[in-house]
């Protein structure tokens, strides 16, 4: 029987885990919906769509450690290698998934592909990442330990990233899957306190677009704003 | 809606990508089987295939019982491969006809 893209995400996770990186990870994007939902108290009011895109941050490039050719176990698994525009940025596709390394860019750089050659891969710098990094949160999943980043920072990041996207339908989902992380953060009474953290760390220049994406968009973003403020 | 047929439209440009990855990395693979015949007492190996609609047996010489195990590994990573773009294509033609045609925007 045919593998489900669920247990091609699964498998990739235990043998990622096998290999002793899956720690040295982040799970960013759309796949930290499914683990949202699974895996942290009331969430079952999160959006269920999500990408065949499993992104994976790596954090701290100077942590990696010691030498895993992932390429190699991604071959193995019936990944076949697909470069993506003049960068030299290396994505895996399978079917039914494609698995997308990123690394933090810092500043206003340009985003451009960085080869980690511990893991014999590249990953595409992008910037507003960082906000990801920051706010780790391991989750239970299916009995593995995986990073995601918190709620706060992931929906906050969502948020200033539609603001830098060129294609409507994009920029739109973006907002809806940011406006649906803050209802839930929002009626949560853990994780409330852990947005006024993040808001509060903030550059004051992405504070402002937030606000105004919040006035816009978000009326319960706008409150915790305002009650920062007060 | 919209959110939808975005994310097809998004799966549908990956897939594309996809199918050309595979064929590249498909073409770059020995095709075939290989077959040991024994004669006179001693093995030789073939490697057999499909060429113009007829089968081909093309003596490996005298490669090395790991040169012919690597040889084994390569077509069955072919095999896999192209299992993979047929599952490829599959999904390309339902996403385009779910988008209502065959070169959706």
């Amino acid at each position: 029987m045919e593998e489900t893209q669920l247990d091609v995400f699964i498998r990739l996770l235990h043998r990622l885990d096998q290999k002793g990186i899956l720690s040295h990870v982040m799970l960013i994007g759309s796949w930290c919906l499914p683990l949202y939902r699974a895996a942290l108290e009331k969430a079952n009011t999160l959006p269920t769509l999500h990408t065949s895109d499993a992104d994976l941050l790596i954090p701290n490039q100077r942590g990696i450690g010691r030498e895993v050719n992932v390429s190699a176990l991604l071959k193995e698994m019936g990944f076949v290698q697909t470069l993506i525009g003049s960068s030299g940025w290396i994505v895996y596709d399978r079917p039914e998934l494609r698995v997308e390394f990123l690394v933090s860019e810092l500043g206003k750089g340009r985003d451009k592909a960085r080869s980690i050659k511990e893991w014999h891969i590249t990953a595409q710098g992008l910037r507003y990442l960082n906000l990801l990094a920051d706010y780790p949160r391991k989750l239970t999943y299916r009995g593995l330990r995986v990073y995601v980043p918190e709620p706060a920072a992931y929906a906050l990041q969502k948020l200033i990233v539609s603001t830098r996207r060129s294609k409507e339908e994009k920029r739109q989902r973006d907002l809806e899957t940011a406006v649906a992380v803050i209802e839930y953060i929002d009626s949560n009474s853990n994780e409330r306190p852990k947005m006024k953290r993040i808001l509060r760390r903030l550059p004051g220049k992405w504070l402002k677009t937030l606000k105004g994406l919040a006035s816009q968009h978000s009326p319960k973003l706008l409150q915790m704003m305002k009650e920062l403020e007060a | 809606m919209v959110a939808i047929a975005g994310v097809l439209q998004e799966e549908l440009e990956r897939l594309r990508a996809a199918e050309q990855s595979y064929r590249k990395e498909i073409a770059a693979l020995s095709k075939g089987s290989i077959q040991r015949k024994r004669i006179k007492g001693r093995e030789y190996s073939y490697l057999a295939f499909r060429s113009a609609g007829k089968v081909v047996s093309r003596y490996l010489g005298r490669l090395s019982s790991e040169d012919i195990e690597k040889l084994g590994k390569e077509i069955e990573l072919r095999r896999k491969q192209e299992q993979m773009l047929r599952r490829v294509k599959k999904d390309i033609l339902q996403i385009e006809r779910m988008l209502g045609g065959r070169n959706p925007a």
